[in-house]
């Protein structure tokens, strides 16, 4: 019991000064105040986006912490169990943390902006409340999780993974209050064009609560999972023992499938937030991707071409600890030249003019013809193809495929070309039909690939069911670059929530709450890109910064534990 | 703690290109639109010519002409001689079943630009004659019950 | 593939592939790309030439000796690589040597082709008449002819594929839409379109063109005809929200 008040007083304190700041503002009586040095708005923007990145982090460490246990409880593995609690073990700091960078995001933004923030009690004090009683809970949740990993073990682990179910749940709700505010800055609803509140339930499920709930969550768990690989290549980098590699090796093995495979759907998730901003408001929606956001997509076409490529580097170079796998490496050089040629055609800016010597102007015919929206969606699907193959080609390698399974094979090779089909019809149709059309095309080709990758994933359960093995997996036997790439990954990862955040938060342009509430300080304006993107590196390394000492801390009391 | 500084150094380096990249494609920063300040001290010609432009951009064109055609709405070649500015005042405060209300989304003009688009319309087949602070909003229908400010900072009366 | 002794060393390949593609760009295609959209392409290339190299210990290890001049190499092989060594210097002073010389051209910028509407544009209510191209009437084309030819043809061109008689004097920063291309009519809503005829080009940083803005001097149903006739011309058809 004293623990457990000890653990909640970190998160009081955040409390006490989050409940100062909004006395402060209450009490402020004017519209703005301003920060020095840096400015009112770079400070909100750091706090907020360091905040989010640690609740993004604390939201994903569980579900991630979940599915190791219980797939270790499936398999009966030590080993994933032991895993599992070496990540469970991080909870406690990152809490408090989250819980100060809350208090004091809290404080600053009531201080600094009394009256958008004013506003915002007005309107939600409800849930500020269940927000209160809600972290309350999910974070005596993740003393009992903690604290009960070795008591609830061998017959009782069923007990201990309800218990992380639980927490899962109230972590999720605590997300989904957040998303209430942010959701309603950007599409509010349930209030007339004075801003008065008419219904709470229609300002709480607005346009884009949902949409966000989803990528938000999606969005986390893979960021968990690249940030445990990036743990692991760290570790990987400094181990000694053949021992230590092995298992790090393998840890971020393990952290990359998760991440890849959650983020195989955020590409889906992400044009859902897309068509409920259109549907919401158009003007909105065309800020976002056509107007003064669009320069935001070539720079995010380009991370997340790093976070994609850098994993599947990291795959195949992990081929070679595989025995048995050249036959398949002689594939790779053709898929990663795919890929390149894929991303680039994503990453083409349709909004470069080019310079005068040039002579083009804004009408060469690549930015009319592949700069658009549906050659795009091509590339970024067969991208995904890439990433879902370059898996196959691990999974498969060194098997030893039992006879009368290769029907097997054929039935995939047929959904995988009917996916690249199915791309290349409904591209050239895009071309030809009406956007409205084109729209809802893109619309089925999503319908049909979430499906048919789900089963070229079950066709390989069914193939490669109790298929042997020429050797064991060689692990420990990684080259260095591909531990980097894993960092590369991880960084390029956080880099992007903090971009897309930005632009999710920029595309009310001058107001604070979209359409209701005015920004009227001298902040209204959106910073040029380049100037948001060296805010955004400070915040990625502040982030990594805190969460290498959320490492060193609980990795030093880890140790000592075992001792 | 060697690796933890090669870990650093690695993620500078990222940080830092995309850093560059973003700073290496042209440049700009969006403004939020600027309100123009309409000061007491302004002659009712020059917000005529102010109104003009409000005119133009919130829209009203869309709806009326100042021509002497007809349009969805009312011609309004004429209505300096043929209303006076508190009627007009009225009409925009309060709008009507088919016209929005200036002061409320999507033409959401405060009370000073309400009055130069008031200078204006007196200026077609009259002479403008308010000046800023002369057109009071109707009751409880000013810019401070709009969307410019929430409704906790009420300032009705001033 | 690369052990085969006989073969390509990968050095080499790589130096086939950069140069390659920097001239396909810049030479062979035509029109050939801008230069800054040839050096973001090139980026992709370069990063993919680095994951083909390393994917593999002994290509590293070839690579490093073929540039490192260490390893033995067949005569024409090592000239290439000696005048690479020479090249690779002399590009970069070129590089900085076109950089610092003063030009008079206007520097490259950074436009949105659509920029953000205001709010009653998306709430337009487009005339029935001519927001569905199926209740088009000829005679309203026609009009719209005499209109587009009378005003728009010098720079958009008489078959509106934005390449009029002066349409090469306003090509900076944007030049005449090319209103034949996927990229544009087609795929706004014709009340976006009506906004761009109305208001013109320039009002602010946003986008810097030279469209002059048409509400004062037409009226709006002759702008919708010329509108209408904009999209016949350019056999698409108009979208609505």
């Amino acid at each position: 019991m004293g623990g457990w008040i000890k653990k909640q007083l970190i998160l009081l304190i955040g409390i006490g000064i989050a409940a100062l700041g909004i006395y402060i503002g209450a009490k402020s009586g004017v519209d703005y105040k301003d920060f020095q040095i840096i400015g009112s708005r770079n400070l909100i923007w750091i706090l907020a986006q360091t905040m989010l990145l640690f609740a993004a982090f604390i939201l994903a460490v569980p579900v991630f912490v979940l599915i190791i246990e219980v797939a270790g409880y499936i398999k009966k593995d030590e080993r994933l169990d032991k895993l599992a609690k070496d990540f469970a073990r991080l909870l406690p700091v990152s809490y408090s943390i989250t819980a100060v960078l809350g208090g004091l995001f809290t404080l600053a933004t009531y201080t600094l902006f009394p009256k958008f923030m004013n506003y915002m009690t007005g309107v939600f004090k409800p849930t500020y409340i269940v927000f209160v009683v809600l972290i309350f809970l999910e974070s005596t949740a993740v003393y009992i999780y903690w604290t009960t990993w070795d008591r609830l073990g061998g017959q009782k682990k069923l007990q201990h993974i309800v218990i992380g179910l639980i927490l899962n749940i109230l972590g999720t709700l605590v997300m989904m209050t957040a998303n209430i505010w942010g959701s309603f800055h950007l599409s509010p609803a349930g209030v007339d064009a004075a801003g008065k509140l008419l219904s709470l339930k229609d300002a709480i499920f607005n346009f884009t609560f949902w949409p966000i709930n989803i990528h938000r969550f999606i969005a986390n768990v893979s960021f968990g999972g690249f940030i445990c690989a990036s743990y692991a290549a760290y570790k990987y980098l400094s181990a000694i023992t053949p021992e230590e590699r092995a298992h790090y090796d393998w840890m971020g093995y393990t952290g990359t499938f998760i991440g890849v495979v959650t983020m195989i759907f955020l590409p889906f998730a992400g044009y859902y937030f897309g068509m409920e901003i259109y549907s919401f408001n158009a003007q909105m929606g065309i800020t976002f991707m056509g107007g003064a956001l669009s320069k935001i997509w070539l720079l995010q076409a380009i991370v997340i071409a790093v976070i994609y490529l850098g994993i599947c580097y990291y795959l195949w170079l992990g081929l070679d600890r595989i025995p048995g796998s050249e036959k398949y490496k002689k594939y790779v050089p053709y898929l990663s030249w795919t890929m390149i040629f894929a991303f680039a055609v994503w990453a083409t800016p349709r909004a470069w003019v080019a310079s005068l010597e040039d002579m083009a102007g804004g009408m060469h015919p690549i930015f009319g013809t592949v700069g658009i929206m549906a050659p795009k969606i091509a590339a970024v699907n067969v991208a995904i193809l890439g990433v879902i193959l370059t898996f196959l080609l691990n999974r498969r390698a060194g098997r030893i495929i039992p006879d009368g399974r290769k029907v097997y094979v054929y039935i995939q090779w047929i959904i995988i070309l009917l996916i690249v089909a199915v791309n290349l019809v409904v591209l050239y149709y895009s071309y030809i039909v009406p956007s409205a059309t084109r729209i809802k095309l893109s619309i089925y080709t999503f319908l049909f690939m979430v499906p048919a990758i789900a089963l070229i994933y079950l066709f390989d359960g069914l193939l490669l069911k109790g298929a042997q093995r020429v050797g064991e997996i060689r692990w420990g036997n990684m080259a260095p670059r591909s531990q980097y790439a894993l960092i590369i990954v991880a960084v390029s990862n956080v880099w992007a929530m903090a971009l897309l955040g930005y632009g999710r938060a920029a595309a009310r342009l001058n107001w604070h709450i979209y359409g209701v509430l005015e920004d009227t300080s001298k902040y209204a304006g959106l910073p040029s890109l380049g100037d948001a993107t060296l805010v955004i590196s400070g915040i990625t390394l502040l982030f990594l910064t805190l969460i290498g000492l959320v490492f060193k801390i609980t990795g030093e009391g880890g140790r000592e534990g075992a001792r | 703690m060697k690796g933890g500084t090669k870990l650093m150094i690695v993620a500078v380096i990222v940080t830092g290109l995309y850093a560059w990249f973003g700073n290496s494609i042209p440049q700009s920063a969006w403004d939020a639109p600027k309100k123009k300040v309409l000061t007491p001290d302004m002659t009712p010609k020059k917000l005529a010519e102010e109104g003009r432009e409000i005119f133009r951009k919130a829209g009203c064109g869309v709806c009326h002409s100042i021509t002497g055609e007809k349009l969805r709405g009312a011609d309004l070649s004429r209505v300096g001689a043929e209303r006076d500015a508190e009627t007009m005042a009225f009409m925009l405060y309060s709008g009507t079943d088919v016209m929005p209300a200036a002061n409320k989304p999507p033409a959401n003009l405060n009370d000073s630009e309400i009055t130069a688009l008031i200078a204006y319309l007196q200026s077609l087949g009259g002479k403008p004659k308010v000046k800023i602070g002369d057109i009071k909003p109707p009751q409880g229908m000013g810019d401070v019950s709009s969307a410019q400010k929430p409704p906790s900072q009420k300032e009705a009366g001033k | 593939m690369s052990q085969n002794k006989k073969g390509i060393p990968s050095g080499v390949s790589a130096l086939i592939i950069i140069i390659g593609s920097y001239v396909l760009m810049r030479y062979i295609v035509r029109p050939p790309l801008p230069s800054n959209l040839t050096n973001f392409f090139m980026m992709f290339v370069l990063a993919g030439v680095l994951i083909y190299i390393t994917l593999d210990d002994r290509r590293i290890d070839e690579f490093i000796g073929f540039i490192s001049l260490t390893s033995k190499q067949p005569l024409v092989w090592d000239i290439l690589r000696k005048a690479v060594l020479v090249i690779i210097p002399l590009f970069v002073a070129y590089n900085v040597y076109s950089k610092e010389k003063v030009t008079y051209s206007p520097p490259g910028e950074l436009f949105s082709p659509h920029v953000t509407p205001p709010q009653w544009v998306v709430d337009f209510k487009v005339p029935e008449w001519a927001g569905n191209a199926n209740k088009w009437d000829p005679k309203h084309l026609e009009e719209g002819r005499k209109i587009y030819e009378h005003n728009c043809l010098p720079c958009h061109g008489k078959d509106a594929d934005g390449n009029g008689p002066v349409a090469n004097a306003i090509r900076y920063p944007a030049a005449p839409t090319n209103f034949r291309e996927p990229g544009t009519i087609v795929q706004l809503p014709i009340a976006y379109v009506f906004w761009r005829v109305r208001d013109g080009g320039i009002f602010d940083k946003q986008f810097n063109s030279a469209m002059p803005g048409w509400g004062d001097e037409l009226e709006e149903d002759e702008m919708w005809k010329v509108i209408m006739y904009s999209y016949y011309k350019a056999g698409v058809k108009p979208r609505t929200w």
